[in-house]
């Protein structure tokens, strides 16, 4: 299972990196959405596009994902995306089965929501490319 | 009779599987001409003198020792092997092409952002051309 070999790999890069789960308080990684009330700063990341390449007969698959922190303080969101960088952008996933050639940051995200209440939220991450070939 | 993509090429090298990572085969025949118009002619006439060919082969090149092993079997050389092709694979009743050839160039090519690919070109010494058969 490609998918589900390559969020595992997404998902334990960040949750080790100790960095990152001492700024947040803990692991607060959450793939695609997260539970109610996780903490003040977060961490979600879904799948944004890609799939397999079919361009050799070998198989390779080119995914991206949005890794985004999510606060309730821009200076926390942004710090927590630094984190996050830090991890991921031209590091090497290990990913059951297949070998993780290429991971880097590409297009950025930055923005702020209202919950129903009126308070902010703010989200800063970014969009990661993520190519992975079969062993 | 139906269409068919490149997906089942079986490529051999000096009696080295080659197809693994291949991206684009290409074989080529042609035929030097000379010019045969003269006198009032108001176009130009050609006849054929001999014949010749050449294939070139891209390839997306691997690491580690499976990367060096691959990388030996493509070493230009002095001397002529047999390049043989299965456009469509080895089953019973495909067609196999072979011809004595020359590989003249291994061209790679190292991109920040992208896969490692590496180029090759044969030139055909063979002087009854490629031979087709079936498998």
């Amino acid at each position: 299972m490609p998918v589900q070999a390559l969020e595992t790999g997404l998902y334990t890069i960040l949750s080790t990196n100790s960095a990152l789960t001492t700024e947040l308080g803990g692991t607060l990684i959450y793939n695609k959405q997260a539970p109610q009330d996780p903490g003040t700063k977060y961490v979600v990341f879904n799948w944004s596009g890609g799939g397999d390449e079919n361009l050799t007969p070998h198989r390779t698959r080119n995914v991206v994902y949005t890794v985004q922190a999510v606060a309730s303080t821009q200076a926390d969101a942004a710090t927590v995306d630094r984190l996050i960088d830090a991890a991921l952008h031209e590091q090497t996933l290990t990913v059951s089965g297949w070998t993780n050639f290429w991971t880097a940051r590409e297009d950025d995200i930055n923005y702020v929501e209202q919950d129903a209440g009126g308070v902010p939220i703010y989200h800063v991450g970014a969009i990661y490319r993520i190519r992975i070939d079969d062993d | 009779m139906a269409e068919y993509t490149g997906k089942d090429l079986y490529l051999l090298w000096k009696g080295t599987s080659i197809d693994a990572h291949y991206r684009t085969f290409s074989p080529t025949e042609e035929g030097d001409t000379v010019d045969a118009s003269a006198g009032a002619d108001t176009h130009r006439t050609y006849l054929m003198t001999l014949l010749d060919g050449n294939a070139s082969l891209t390839m997306v090149m691997q690491d580690g020792t499976a990367g060096t092993a691959l990388w030996d079997a493509i070493a230009p050389s002095t001397t002529a092997g047999t390049l043989e092709w299965g456009p469509e694979g080895t089953a019973s009743g495909d067609p196999r092409y072979h011809v004595q050839a020359l590989l003249t160039t291994r061209n790679p090519s190292y991109t920040y952002d992208g896969v490692t690919e590496v180029n090759i070109e044969w030139a055909y010494s063979d002087s009854d051309g490629p031979t087709f058969t079936t498998y």
